[in-house]
């Protein structure tokens, strides 16, 4: 991968990185299909997959099928269990007669991965079968891949649907699915700034995907398309910028400048940070001084503690599913000094957080209402994907999430839940 | 293979979770992908659990199945160690069940004191339900083992009741109320709440509650079996049920007593007994049924679909003690299915039993019932029709946990069902007025509508926009409009038919399958109330169609009400 700029220093301290044994908790790959499918509107993601399958995607991300979803799932029965090979055919045709996507990602899960199914073979069958409409694997199941890990493989499979973009045709590209409104924002910054841009991967619909060539700066929004990056440059030649993520001011103002410096531009956007931090002030006055655990299961993290950092908060522990050194090179040289630990221990976790009583937990939704019933404030993990976070507009949502969290509780300080509880009184 | 979109039940993990997560003591051990632990979050974020679920995942991941280790005996030591309950209940899922692990053997070399239970059903075969159940059973066979002397005074076992049961938290204290009535202790409620030492002394019970078909009924009926005790399995919901009911539960107590000697005889106490303050009636339902505003219950025709025991309970309570018509009932409880047929015959024209929401979507389309009773995905497919619709049954919904007192069981909880059905209905009744009477409802009628949308909108905070549903069918429709209007404007000609407006773009709206309605017709059916007025619309186009007609005109509006009479 090209690291660019090339004077970003190798050698800066970073983080201390602690790998535990992946006794974690997190959604499997399937779960990104909630919002993408939302993301993309003329997609079909259908999963190979079983009743569980089926029972997850309508319980986790408390969605209720109501209309006709763009997602299901092509279920596993007892009788295909000894059939010599699964079929998909007839599913596929069902779906592009009554859906007429644009695009199907079929994403295999945890039954088929046992079973042994030939996916990634049986998705290159169905692709040529059906030339109108093709079919793209994506590799999802709970037993190697989380939520976002599956959604960087999506985005990975769509540059083969963005045009070649010809030499010299030097524009940004943003990688990774951002609601519409915040994408606006980050092409209105950047383009007045003069940064030229091409579009976002993904994209509404298919049509709309950028020209993607060797001169294209391709600009990761989310820590977790590592994979992505690395394939945009190997295929295309297109140079990844090496910066922060556009999470906090701090980091969209890095990210910017350094965009800049790749179009031969010096930025300086210490007054713009400053604004957006006065504007937030009140937000994130409430986060300082606090101490916060993030227990880790979205790849969101290493931003996120940077940028409570940044508040001046103390982040006890930022535990993330996985670090890649590489790609997160520079968030990890901003946490220099931080504890960050990779496929964090559930267990372990829990009792450091009854012990530590920090003020403020963000985790997942399994534990939330328990860490709240020990009287320790809570932010669902899981929530900070569905905000528009990213940019200078981003900013005053992202505090929002942690500031609402921790004034919540100094409001409610008065009502005794605990004193309700049966068997208290 | 099938589609699936959605399903009524969970798979045989969900159920066993159920059961641990409803007990004291216990500690669930998943063998499964990490993947599969999204179950946890069910119990903390719909029930509103306070505790960490009592559930650990045996992570299966690629690397370790590559080298052949199994975690599960590390696993077991480590919940033995550090949670130190009573029973450990090790199980599989779908994907790792496939691995045809001993799990037995496995578990014997984590070498613990702690009692551990391997409880596999096939997931292929067996649903949430009926793992949870299947589970009670096996828990009660092995530790309610040893024949116990009865209690001195008279008690009852509860079985049934557990977490994330549709109102079971609220029937519990239903049944509670009516026991003490009867001055009858509670031996055992059992999964919920029980620990593993409550399971040993169900048999020193006199009788055994289990008020739900799927979830209980096994393991009452093997007491009944291996102890004698016997098992009231009757389902009171609704007055009449109740009633005979607790008569049920006086019977089983005095025959108990009879066979064991025990110096008890019990009658039925005064109903007034059984009221919230001792002196008021327990349940208005009778009177409210023949109050002469309820009258209109008679013509109302309802759609009743659920678990098997809330939809054959409640089917048989409107039916004879609302007087509504029951055009169809249904469950999606496949085991049971044909005792269900048999049940719910004599109450209802129709009978449905399946697993796929589909299909019950498209018989509620076909038969436009006036009120749907039914779980959450039927409520949906209410909206889509405009029809009133109430839930009486899981699957479970965040929703299903009110902070009110809001039993099914008992006198109590026929008064609320009557209450919660009246709601629905009035909505009805209000919406006629205004239909009625015009303009009178000035606004209401949008108002209704963006409640419905409002209702049909995801959940979380943060999902985007509902996906209009109509727009494929609207651009289709712009595509014909202009050989529609052609082909209406030669079908007015040559019929010489009443219509002679023009077809603006406002007709498009309107136009459903090639069906164009002219401003009048369609004015005409908007004059219609609105809960008949899909039935209306579709007996109309049904008309058209086979006529050959593509234009829809008042009069012939006004030709398929004379022929319908």
């Amino acid at each position: 991968m090209t690291i660019t700029p090339e004077s970003i220093s190798q050698n800066l301290p970073e983080a201390d990185v602690i790998r535990e044994d992946n006794g974690y908790h997190a959604f499997c790959g399937l779960t990104c299909v909630g919002w993408l499918y939302q993301k993309m509107k003329d997609s079909f993601f259908l999963i190979l997959g079983t009743h569980t399958c089926a029972h997850l995607m309508q319980n986790v991300l408390g969605v209720m099928v109501f209309a006709k979803p763009r997602y299901g799932v092509a279920m596993i029965e007892e009788s295909d269990l000894s059939a010599p090979q699964i079929d998909l055919t007839e599913t596929i045709k069902n779906i592009v007669e009554e859906h007429k996507p644009s695009i199907i990602f079929l994403l295999n899960s945890c039954t088929p991965e046992i079973m042994k199914v030939d996916f990634e073979g049986m998705a290159h069958h169905h692709n040529l079968q059906f030339n109108n409409t093709p079919v793209v694997p994506v590799r999802a199941d709970g037993l190697e891949y989380t939520m976002t890990q599956s959604e960087d493989c999506v985005v990975e499979n769509l540059l083969q649907f963005c045009p070649v973009a010809p030499a010299g045709d030097k524009r940004i590209v943003f990688l990774g699915a951002v609601n519409d409104v915040n994408a606006g924002e980050l092409q209105r910054e950047a383009e007045r700034l003069g940064l030229p841009v091409a579009g976002f991967v993904p994209s509404s619909t298919i049509a709309e995907l950028p020209a993607i060539g060797p001169d294209t700066i391709i600009a990761p929004l989310q820590p977790y398309l590592a994979k992505s990056a690395t394939q945009y440059n190997r295929q295309r030649g297109a140079k990844v910028l090496n910066s922060l993520f556009p999470i906090g001011p701090d980091g969209t103002r890095a990210f910017f400048e350094d965009l800049g410096k790749l179009f031969g531009k010096e930025l300086d956007l210490s007054a713009r940070e400053a604004e957006i931090w006065q504007n937030i002030e009140p937000k994130v006055a409430a986060i300082r001084g606090k101490r916060i655990f993030v227990t880790g299961d979205n790849m969101l993290e290493l931003p996120i503690a940077r940028f409570l950092r940044k508040c001046g908060a103390e982040v006890i522990e930022c535990g993330t599913p996985y670090v890649n050194r590489r790609f997160h090179k520079r968030e990890l040289q901003a946490l220099a000094g931080q504890r960050v630990v990779e496929m964090p221990n559930m267990h372990r976790q829990i009792r450091d957080i009854r012990e530590q009583k920090p003020d403020l937990v963000i985790t997942n939704f399994w534990q939330a209402n328990p860490f709240e019933a020990e009287g320790i404030a809570t932010k669902w993990s899981t929530e900070i994907i569905f905000t528009p976070i990213y940019g200078f507009s981003g900013a005053g949502d992202l505090a929002n999430l942690f500031s609402r969290a921790l004034n919540r509780h100094r409001k409610l300080n008065m009502l005794d839940w605990q004193e309700f509880l049966p068997g208290k009184n | 293979m099938r589609m699936s979109y959605w399903e009524y039940q969970g798979t045989a993990h969900t159920g066993v979770a159920r059961v641990a997560c409803s007990m004291e003591g216990v500690h669930g051990v998943f063998y499964s992908p990490v993947g599969d632990s999204y179950i946890n979050s069910i119990f903390t974020m719909m029930e509103r659990e306070q505790r960490f679920p009592p559930i650990h995942t045996s992570v299966l991941d690629l690397q370790t199945m590559g080298m052949g280790i199994n975690k599960l005996p590390e696993t077991i030591r480590e919940v033995s160690r550090d949670h130190n309950p009573d029973m450990i209940v090790v199980a599989c899922t779908c994907s790792s069940t496939l691995l045809q692990e001993d799990l037995g053997a496995l578990a014997k070399t984590a070498n613990v004191e702690t009692e551990v239970v391997i409880y596999a059903p096939n997931p292929y075969r067996v649903e949430e339900d009926e793992a949870a159940n299947g589970l009670i059973t096996l828990l009660t066979d092995r530790f309610a083992s040893e024949k116990l002397t009865p209690t001195t005074k008279p008690s009852v076992n509860i079985i049934g009741p557990i977490s994330l049961g549709f109102h079971h938290k609220q029937d519990l204290i239903s049944l509670r109320r009516m026991l003490d009535t009867l001055g009858v202790e509670v031996n055992v409620v059992f999964p919920l709440g029980a620990r593993l030492a409550d399971i040993k002394k169900m048999p020193q019970a006199w009788a055994t509650i289990a008020p739900y078909r799927e979830m209980g009924y096994d393991a009452a009926k093997l007491l009944e079996t291996k102890f004698g005790i016997p098992a009231v399995t009757s389902t009171p919901i609704g007055v009449m049920a109740t009633r005979q009911w607790v008569r049920e539960v006086i019977a089983a107590l005095n025959k108990y007593a009879g066979e064991n000697n025990l110096p008890y005889d019990a009658k039925e106490p005064a109903l007034a007994a059984f009221s919230m303050d001792q002196k008021s009636s327990p349940s208005g339902v009778p009177w409210f049924s023949y109050t002469a505003d309820v009258q209109s219950f008679s013509s109302k025709k309802a759609f009743v679909f659920g678990d098997y025991t809330h939809a054959l309970a409640i089917t048989k309570m409107m039916a004879t003690e609302m007087d509504v018509q029951i055009l169809c009932a249904g469950t999606y409880n496949r085991k049971l299915a044909k005792e269900f047929e048999e049940a719910v015959a004599p109450y209802t024209k129709e009978v449905i039993t399946t697993v796929e929401f589909e299909k019950v979507r498209n018989k509620i389309g076909e038969l436009l019932p006036d009120a749907v009773l039914g779980t959450q995905m039927e409520r949906h497919t209410a909206a889509e029709y405009d029809i009133p619709c109430s839930t009486i049954s899981n699957p479970i919904h965040i929703e299903d946990f009110p902070l009110s007192y809001q039993p099914f069981l008992g006198y109590d909880g026929s008064n609320y069902i009557v209450d919660r059905v009246y709601h629905t209905f009035t909505l009805g009744l209000e919406k006629h007025l205004i239909d009625m009477f015009g303009d009178a409802g000035l606004g209401k009628e949008e108002a209704t509508q963006k409640a419905t949308e409002r209702r049909s909108q995801p959940e979380m905070e943060a999902a985007e926009p509902a996906i209009p549903p109509i727009t494929e069918k609207v651009i289709e429709t712009f595509a014909s409009a202009q050989e529609l209007e052609n082909k209406a404007t030669q079908l007015a000609v040559d019929g010489g038919s009443a219509y002679s407006g023009k077809l603006g773009p406002q007709l498009v709206a309107v136009v459903s399958d090639k069906l164009v309605w002219t401003d009048e017709a369609e004015k005409a059916l908007k004059q219609i109330p609105f809960f008949v007025r899909p039935k209306v619309q579709k007996r109309v186009e049904d008309y058209a169609r086979v006529k050959g007609y593509s234009l829809i005109t008042l009069d012939l509006v006004y030709e398929v009400k004379e022929k319908a009479g």
